[in-house]
């Protein structure tokens, strides 16, 4: 049976097929225009892209079929990852403590008034920072404790009214500092520290063209934003590396010590335990009559080139979140509509048809 | 260590890596090379070179939002005109392709809501045709008519993502929303696409 979005895709395949460079009107401007003359491809490219997009039907299909099958017997026991994770619910704002291995929710985290955008997982796997939405840009931030059988004690605020809804989220492991951002708010990154509540925003050179994804690294004093701009391809930024002192109120104006290149856009990523590199998912070049992307996880070392090497190519579109725990080893990430774990390199499905926006564990 | 090795590096010019992060999707290195020696003005090359690198792409979204070659064509066209005339007056000439995906968008919008009060020539006939009476045909012919029947955003957003492919966060500034109305329209748009395929019995 064949889900909605390869029903959608066939369909807008077929009514698109005939569309060629070739058969496309020239541009026409006022003035000086030079025209386009004919394009790439002759008389193949129908017949090649139709092969190309029954060949990448078949390879999605494939893939889907085989990767998102839940895991079979023996039962899979968590190779030492963390026994819960914390989801935040795009529709309801409402977040909760999801058991790690099943996906199952086992409570329901604050109160229905509070809408919650994003979470973060401190290195103790215990400790959970979730933002909140008070207006279009503020927003506030709760400290969420879980005992052993994965029950929440009662949250507190930290760092009182923030001036951002923060879209990504962001702790050090031992969940002294936090970094906000924010698709929407200028500026677009907030730095707070949870014990002092001292907080610092600012807006780096990556950080302006678009969507960013902060991460810290082990000792606290390094953070990785990942931050491609959307409209920029291959060879584009993938990261600022910023220094941390360790008084935020101490940073400076421009505290970005490396930008990092890429090949490819990377949206979401993570700094490995190492903390000179970091994990990203990168989605390739697209190409075909589908415009079909190519998916890998890769490690990116933190030097001006940041060639990345692949650790695994993921056989399926859409990939959105990332999210690891401390050791770097068990990876929890959106799919389309699925939640899916890596551990070690090996990808399970854990949910169907998520409505979370966020995860940390 | 790490760190100050990285601060060493910093020397890279800024201006350049500015430039080269600015160049929205280029093909080849040429082309950035190209790009890089001339500032961003308003420039029919530089809106030609874009229209033969994007035109494709664009129509095909124009076409399966509106179901007819000649107006997706229009609607492409006249996104491309606009962009040539605004050109001096973009923010960041980095985001144009942002800008005409968004603009094709709004054409789309714009002729399907003139489309209410008159039948558009080539959308779905109640009856399949001769054609169409093979399986594939009438199943695409279906999809089709029932993505036409969605919500405007939630047509775009499904269309958006898994037609082409757009990460939720291009597709949020493409519709200039956030990430979260991307992914609840979407969401809403798939059952709802969902629902209207069982009542016309194209459930699979």
């Amino acid at each position: 049976m064949r889900t909605i979005e390869e029903r959608l895709r066939d369909a807008a395949a077929a009514q698109t097929a005939d569309l060629t460079n070739e058969t496309l009107r020239p541009l026409t401007l006022p003035n000086r225009s030079r025209l386009p003359r004919g394009g790439r491809g002759g008389r193949w490219a129908v017949p090649a892209f139709a092969c190309v997009a029954v060949a990448a039907v078949v390879i999605v299909a494939v893939s889907l079929t085989q990767a998102l099958r839940p895991a079979p017997a023996p039962p899979f026991t968590g190779a030492g990852g963390p026994p819960y994770f914390v989801a935040v619910d795009h529709d309801t704002g409402r977040a909760a403590v999801h058991d790690a291995l099943t996906g199952k929710a086992i409570a329901a985290i604050g109160p229905t008034s509070r809408h919650y955008t994003a979470v973060a997982a401190a290195r103790d796997r215990r400790t959970f920072f979730l933002a909140t939405t008070t207006g279009k840009c503020a927003g506030q931030i709760y400290r969420l404790r879980l005992s052993a059988d994965g029950s929440p004690t009662p949250e507190t605020q930290v760092g009182g009214s923030l001036p951002m809804a923060a879209d990504e989220l962001a702790t050090t492991p031992d969940g002294g500092r936090l970094a906000l951002t924010s698709d929407t708010c200028n500026p677009n990154l907030l730095l707070v520290d949870t014990r002092t509540g001292t907080r610092k925003s600012f807006e780096a050179a990556n950080l302006g063209n678009g969507p960013v994804t902060p991460s810290w690294s082990a000792d606290g004093h390094t953070l990785v934003v990942v931050a491609t701009n959307p409209d920029t391809g291959a060879g584009g930024g993938l990261a600022d590396v910023l220094q941390v002192p360790a008084s935020i109120a101490d940073i400076g104006a421009h505290p970005i010590l490396l930008q990092v290149s890429g090949d490819g856009t990377a949206d979401y990523g993570v700094v490995a335990p190492d903390g000179r590199s970091v994990i990203v998912t990168v989605q390739g070049e697209k190409h075909g009559p589908d415009d079909a992307a190519d998916y890998t996880l890769q490690r990116v070392p933190l030097t001006p080139s940041g060639r990345g090497s692949v650790i695994a190519r993921m056989p399926y579109r859409g990939w959105e979140d990332l999210t690891a725990d401390a050791t770097g080893d068990h990876l929890l990430a959106r799919v389309g509509e699925n939640l899916v774990r890596v551990d070690n390199g090996k990808v399970r499905l854990l949910w169907k048809n998520t409505p979370w926006i966020d995860v940390a564990w | 260590m790490m760190i100050a090795a990285i601060g060493q590096n910093r020397a890279r010019s800024e201006a350049t890596s500015t430039r080269r992060r600015r160049l929205s999707r280029v093909k080849s290195k040429s082309e950035v090379r190209r790009l890089e020696a001339s500032p961003g003005e308003p420039d029919a090359a530089e809106v030609t070179r874009l229209y033969q690198a994007h035109a494709l792409e664009l129509t095909r979204l124009a076409l399966v939002m509106v179901g007819e070659r000649q107006t997706a064509e229009d609607v492409v066209q006249e996104a491309f005109l606009g962009l040539y005339r605004r050109w001096n007056r973009l923010r960041d000439p980095a985001k144009a392709l942002t800008y005409l995906r968004s603009s094709v968008l709004n054409g789309c919008r714009s002729v399907l809501r003139r489309r209410r009060f008159r039948r558009p020539p080539d959308l779905p006939s109640a009856a399949p045709s001769a054609e169409s009476v093979v399986l594939g045909d009438e199943e695409r012919r279906l999809v089709m008519g029932g993505l036409r029947r969605l919500p405007h955003r939630q047509r775009e957003a499904l269309v958006l993502r898994y037609v082409f492919d757009l990460s939720e966060r291009e597709i949020a500034q493409v519709m200039q929303v956030s990430r979260g109305t991307v992914k609840s329209t979407t969401a809403r748009g798939r059952a709802a696409l969902g629902r209207l395929l069982e009542e016309t019995g194209a459930d699979e």
